[in-house]
């Protein structure tokens, strides 16, 4: 009986866990790795570390100066908005040159073009070249995709966006 | 006649120009360098300045703020530990300094980093007057423009500035005065983001007084001009910078009422967050 009701409780506190921790979400931004310009001294690049660390979900930061590279790994709770990164690498005083990302998404539409669609409800179309007008063509609508891609940003009066994805690889996970 | 203890400790202060190290720059010189926008930076530094028989210890509590990442705001508090003309000797707080920092141009390239900005501040005369002065007395500005290339293996500074002294309660009016700075940093070894850092520092620093005025009129055996070399070290690890410096003269024309500099040494230790 003691057995049956320790077993109980157990399951009890288990399922009060897991209201409490929300689960990770399937679409998500998994690892960002980040080119950026300017990066010339230890010192400043401190900075860009306080900046990436801020991007939520950030799980770590690693900076490698011969490569010029930043990579972000996250946890998977929350995602990213593209934006950040771009404004972020600005506000710490220096250049993102080019932003690679390992991504988990829908298959989806907008505007009428296909694009991975993003926790949020963010939506990255496609850019042009590259695996990714496969992945549109041969991938439903709806089937959860994981990728690499680069993020293509386009300059508009000054400001950096609309984004869009430009896939260097996929594998479909489920529908 | 202006007495010529006034003139003296005038003169000594205006030695006391905006320009010492903080941030990533030269250590008696200044750069273009900002810090990230909303960062902060705490900088203590100790300095030593001799001038035959006047003798500076002081600290300087300096606080960095990033508006933006090409804004900058820094307020400076000197604490004179000891400052003695040769017969006399008094500590306590000195002028404090707030100043900006405008980085208009950045050009970010592999590895390094093009840049150049415009300085501006003011000093408040908090320092007390009387006795052996540790302030002016006087509302004083400056005014500047910082460039630099910055790179993996080597680091161009180069500045110019202008400070503009106003009169104090009695009509007097310390010199104003030019200075230009030009800096080359090494970096011997190639280091990685998480290890321990160093760069070598050679600079020149130059002074160009004008006349201390009293009541408007120029004050006869002021004005000048002396060059200095110093050399200097970078030690960093991540957020934390060690900036030890010395700086000697090179030339020397001023006026006899200016006691020659012997030199001047500086350790700074910075922190970033």
């Amino acid at each position: 009986m003691k057995k049956r009701l320790t077993t109980l409780a157990s399951i009890a506190a288990l399922a009060a866990a897991s209201l409490l921790v929300p689960a990770p979400s399937p679409a998500q931004i998994l690892e960002a790795e980040l080119t950026v310009k300017g990066l010339a001294c230890p010192f400043c690049a401190y900075g860009l570390e306080r900046k990436l660390e801020k991007l939520p979900a950030a799980a770590s930061v690693a900076i490698t100066f011969k490569q010029n590279l930043a990579r972000v790994q996250f946890d998977g709770r929350q995602s990213p908005d593209i934006g950040d990164f771009f404004r972020l690498v600005h506000d710490a005083g220096f250049k993102l040159e080019e932003l690679r990302l390992l991504v988990r998404g829908r298959r989806a539409e907008t505007g009428g073009e296909p694009c991975l669609e993003l926790p949020g409800g963010t939506t990255l179309p496609f850019a042009a070249g590259g695996p990714g007008a496969a992945l549109a063509r041969e991938v439903p609508a709806g089937t959860l995709v994981e990728a690499r891609a680069t993020v293509k940003a386009a300059e508009e009066g000054g400001r950096t966006g609309p984004y869009r994805l430009l896939v260097k690889s996929y594998k479909a996970l489920e529908r | 006649m202006p007495k010529a203890h006034d003139i003296l400790v005038a003169v000594l202060l205006a030695g006391f120009a905006p320009g010492l190290a903080r941030a990533h720059e030269p250590i008696f010189g200044i750069g273009p360098r900002t810090i990230w926008k909303n960062g902060f930076g705490l900088e203590t530094e100790l300095e030593r300045e001799r001038e035959e028989v006047e003798n500076v210890w002081s600290l300087r509590e300096e606080i960095l703020y990033g508006i933006s990442a090409d804004v900058a705001l820094t307020l400076e508090i000197p604490y004179l530990l000891e400052k003695s003309d040769g017969r006399s000797q008094a500590s306590g707080f000195g002028d404090t300094m707030l100043r900006g920092k405008w980085r208009f141009y950045r050009k970010e390239v592999w590895g390094g980093i093009y840049h150049a900005a415009i300085l501006g501040g003011v000093e408040f005369p908090t320092g007390k007057t009387s006795g052996v002065a540790l302030g002016s007395g006087s509302y004083d500005y400056f005014t500047g423009l910082a460039g630099a290339y910055e790179g993996r293996r080597w680091l161009n500074f180069g500045a110019v500035r202008y400070r503009f002294n106003t009169a104090d309660k009695t009509g007097f009016a310390r010199p104003d005065v030019f200075l230009y700075d030009a800096a080359v940093g090494f970096r011997p070894v190639l280091t990685e983001y998480t290890q321990p850092d160093v760069v070598l520092m050679f600079e020149i620093n130059g002074e160009v007084f004008g006349k201390a005025r009293r009541n408007g009129d120029p004050v006869a055996g002021t004005g000048g001009d002396r060059m200095f070399g110093a050399f200097g070290v970078w030690f960093t690890y991540r957020n934390w910078a060690f900036k030890p410096g010395v700086q000697f003269p090179l030339v020397q024309n001023m006026g006899p009422l200016r006691p020659r500099r012997d030199f001047r040494a500086v350790f700074a230790v910075e922190f970033h967050l």
